[in-house]
């Protein structure tokens, strides 16, 4: 008798014990979690245009309030102007998006672009050379001395365009690589110290540029950005300009090969390129039918807007 | 028995396990929202305006004016264009832009898009073709801060250290009369008041512990020069900024007040004060005013290797400084003398001290330079050997000529000038060779050095002189440079 009682009480404390020693800990109130959803302001009418020209239709985020985080820590930079963000990304669009849009489709650019722009006001200061652009992984491009932009600066505009398609040419050859006979056009002319060349010695080693000759994937995205920059007539004029140098006897000592040739080579890969990988019409395909040059070209010289 | 011990103790687990109590009665997210949330009430609650103090670290102090609302938006005004030529006029036109204030590892407040606070910041200091934006150093601006972490807010002043620089600021609420002079363009006018202000002080001294000090008060930077119990010369600078009061309370310019305090001896300053006489500090109850004392207070060091190596003699820089008898009897009369030969004009005479090219040893270089009718000019140069005497004055010894037929030529013309720092009489004077030129008699003449009375109108520069130790009148003086 009494030890069952005994075994009654064991069983009441047990149970008692279990159900009540341990008590829960209140439910995390939800909202309550500061910067959850990311950093919230009042929005302002370029949130706005932000969110309609290049949130929704492209699912790109325009970050051009200043975080220090999406930079170099140890640079010094400064915000762009809030009233220049609108005209800048006015002018992304019409000389970069709009035209591969209309001719590689809606979604080329939603898959390939990149998925952050970070805009910075000043240049920012290296040793000896300030830093135009930089593109991470496809994913984020950061353009820097926003602070110069006007709308109607077309050398300016030409300037910072050739960022955009430079960064975006890695993000097309990171994705899918050119083929390597490009390598092998001006194999030994590659050079970390690309600064110390000069643009005319660019030309003779028969690149677009003086960057262009620090990498082969430098080389491509240079060869990419600048003819649609600048233009056909601009790189033709350097094509001829680098053989009349090879065939002039008083200037060409030491010349191995005819860089005019050269670029034309590069160009040939970069065009099939274009066509094959991405089915882009680098150039016009037919009377009438506008290419990916002569439309970048057309919103360039567009200076109204 | 035992059975109802192990019962009780049993039972007892039911009630050991307590509810812990949390040491806060909201969670740390809640918490900080609140803290965050207090920052954006506070700032917009100026309703005029805030006073935004900054402590750079190439350029000296700025002040900007900003007005805050609830929406992430501020407006700002600020002093930069009172010392730079910047493209708005920014203590005149009001400039909006968007901030924010972020949680990180402490609440910081982000001033997230372009104004005027970001001008010293700015790492295109030099860039001609786009901008000098504010004149320092490309790569690092004036080393400057927008963005902050809030160290604390205490009797409505914020007190903000700069993420990037470590800049020290201050934000203070503005008085209504401060929103209307700031808004009249007060933040450059009162730069305007203290230039106009401290350019009637030539040499502006403060007198603390009894000793004079040199003092130069400026709308962005002070500094104090003096020499220590070691001998040596001090600077020490601090930066400092103005208050609205040349404005508010009508005097002829404004309150200064330091960064950081300026020490000297056992005398610490943080601000120095004006009234209708003139800036001053309070010491054991009595004002001790910054007075012009026409000459730097430290001590003229003048020679070789000295803080001050070279004196410029030229007469129609120094009208009112440079006096008779010196003027008229020596200067002017060998001004005339050379004008007698050939109508040579003479233009100045310049004192130097260097290392004699043969011998190494320290002399003082003496030249004359004068041009002839068709404007060709020349130098004719002398050395004086010296020695510095115990009592600090120094004698010149001898001279020589330095080997052209300028002064080979000239010297006759020139006595009265070549004469007074060390008079030669010579038995046979040869104007083709030094060398078959024979000296009958030397007399050195001693001289001490000091500053002299700076009362030529409009010349800001330092003056010193030779005081003859037989003549102290018939000083020599000129601009000394090192």
């Amino acid at each position: 008798m009494f030890k069952n009682i005994i075994h009654i009480t064991l069983l009441i404390t047990a149970t008692v014990f279990f159900t009540t020693s341990c008590s829960k800990d209140d439910v995390l109130e939800k909202g309550t979690i500061l910067n959850l959803g990311g950093e919230q302001w009042s929005p302002t009418s370029v949130d706005l245009w932000l969110t309609n020209n290049f949130v929704n239709p492209y699912n790109i985020e325009v970050k051009y309030k200043w975080d220090q985080f999406e930079l170099a820590l140890n640079k010094t930079l400064v915000p762009v102007y809030e009233d220049k963000v609108i005209q800048i990304m006015e002018k992304i669009k019409t000389t970069w998006i709009d035209p591969y849009e209309d001719l590689a489709g809606g979604t080329f650019i939603k898959k390939l672009s990149p998925k952050k722009f970070v805009l910075v006001g000043s240049p920012q200061y290296n040793n000896g050379s300030i830093t135009l652009g930089e593109a991470e992984g496809g994913r984020k491009i950061v353009i820097y001395r926003l602070n110069w932009f006007t709308s109607t600066d077309k050398e300016l505009t030409q300037s910072i365009m050739k960022t955009v398609h430079h960064e975006f040419g890695h993000t097309l050859h990171q994705t899918i690589l050119y083929p390597k006979e490009f390598i092998y056009i001006t194999p030994s002319a590659y050079t970390s110290s690309w600064n110390n060349v000069s643009d005319y010695d660019a030309l003779k080693l028969g690149f677009i540029s003086s960057y262009a000759c620090s990498s082969p994937d430098e080389d491509f995205v240079e060869m990419l950005s600048r003819i649609l920059v600048y233009g056909k007539e601009a790189f033709d004029a350097r094509v001829a300009e680098a053989t009349q140098i090879y065939n002039d006897p008083t200037l060409n000592a030491g010349m191995l090969y005819d860089p005019g040739l050269a670029m034309r080579n590069k160009e040939t890969i970069l065009v099939n390129y274009m066509k094959q990988v991405w089915n882009i019409d680098f150039y016009d395909p037919s009377p009438g039918v506008k290419g990916l040059v002569s439309q970048v070209q057309e919103a360039i010289n567009n200076n109204q807007q | 028995m035992k059975k109802i011990v192990i019962c009780i103790i049993l039972i007892s687990f039911t009630l050991s396990c307590v509810k812990e109590e949390r040491a806060f009665d909201k969670s740390p997210d809640q918490r900080l929202i609140e803290v965050i949330d207090n920052y954006y009430s506070e700032l917009a609650s100026a309703e005029n305006g805030w006073l935004f103090t900054i402590n750079t670290k190439a350029g000296g102090a700025y002040r900007v004016w900003m007005k805050f609302d609830n929406n992430n938006r501020v407006l700002m005004l600020s002093d930069m264009d009172a010392t730079w030529n910047t493209t708005k006029q920014t203590s005149e036109e009001i400039s909006e832009s968007s901030y924010r204030i972020k949680a990180m590892q402490y609440p910081a407040l982000i001033f997230d898009t372009y104004n005027y606070i970001h001008l010293m910041a700015d790492p295109q200091g030099t860039d001609g073709s786009y901008g000098n934006i504010n004149g320092g150093v490309n790569g690092s601006g004036l080393i400057s801060d927008f963005e902050f972490g809030i160290d604390s807010l205490a009797n409505g002043t914020f007190y903000l250290k700069g993420r990037y620089n470590s800049c020290a600021a201050i934000m203070d609420k503005a008085t209504p009369q401060e929103e209307i002079a700031v808004k009249n363009g007060g933040l450059k006018s009162i730069h305007n008041s203290l230039t106009n202000y401290m350019n009637n002080l030539k040499y502006p001294v403060i007198e603390v512990n009894g000793k004079k000090i040199d003092i130069n008060i400026g709308g962005r930077e002070t500094s104090v020069t003096y020499i220590d119990d070691n001998d040596e010369l001090k600077t020490f600078k601090t930066s400092s900024y103005m208050d609205f009061s040349s404005i508010t309370s009508n005097l002829p310019s404004s309150n200064v007040f330091f960064f950081d305090p300026i020490v000297f001896e056992s005398t610490s300053f943080s601000n120095l004060k004006i009234d209708e006489t003139g800036y001053y500090l309070m010491t054991s109850g009595s004002k001790k005013y910054v007075v012009d004392n026409k000459k730097p207070s430290v001590p003229l060091r003048f020679g070789y290797n000295q803080d001050y190596s070279q004196m410029r003699i030229n007469s129609s820089e120094l009208s009112g400084t440079l006096v008779d008898p010196f003027l008229t009897n020596v200067y002017l009369a060998a001004k005339a003398g050379l004008y007698s030969n050939g109508k040579r004009n003479m233009q100045y005479a310049n004192i130097s001290f260097q290392l004699h090219p043969v011998s190494g040893l320290p002399v003082m270089v003496f030249t004359i330079r004068y041009n002839n009718t068709a404007g060709s000019n020349y130098t004719a140069t002398w050395r004086y050997q010296y020695q510095t005497n115990s009592d600090g004055t120094i004698t010149f010894t001898s001279r020589e000529q330095s080997g052209s037929s300028n002064e080979r030529g000239q010297e006759p013309y020139l006595r009265p000038i070549v004469d007074y720092f060390c008079k030669l009489t010579y038995s046979t004077y040869s104007s083709t060779s030094w060398s078959n030129s024979v000296i009958s008699s030397v007399t050195p003449v001693a001289f001490k050095t000091d500053w002299v009375e700076n009362n030529t109108v409009g010349l800001v520069a330092p003056l010193g002189g030779f005081f003859p130790v037989l003549e102290p009148e018939n000083i020599c003086c000129g601009k000394m440079s090192k």
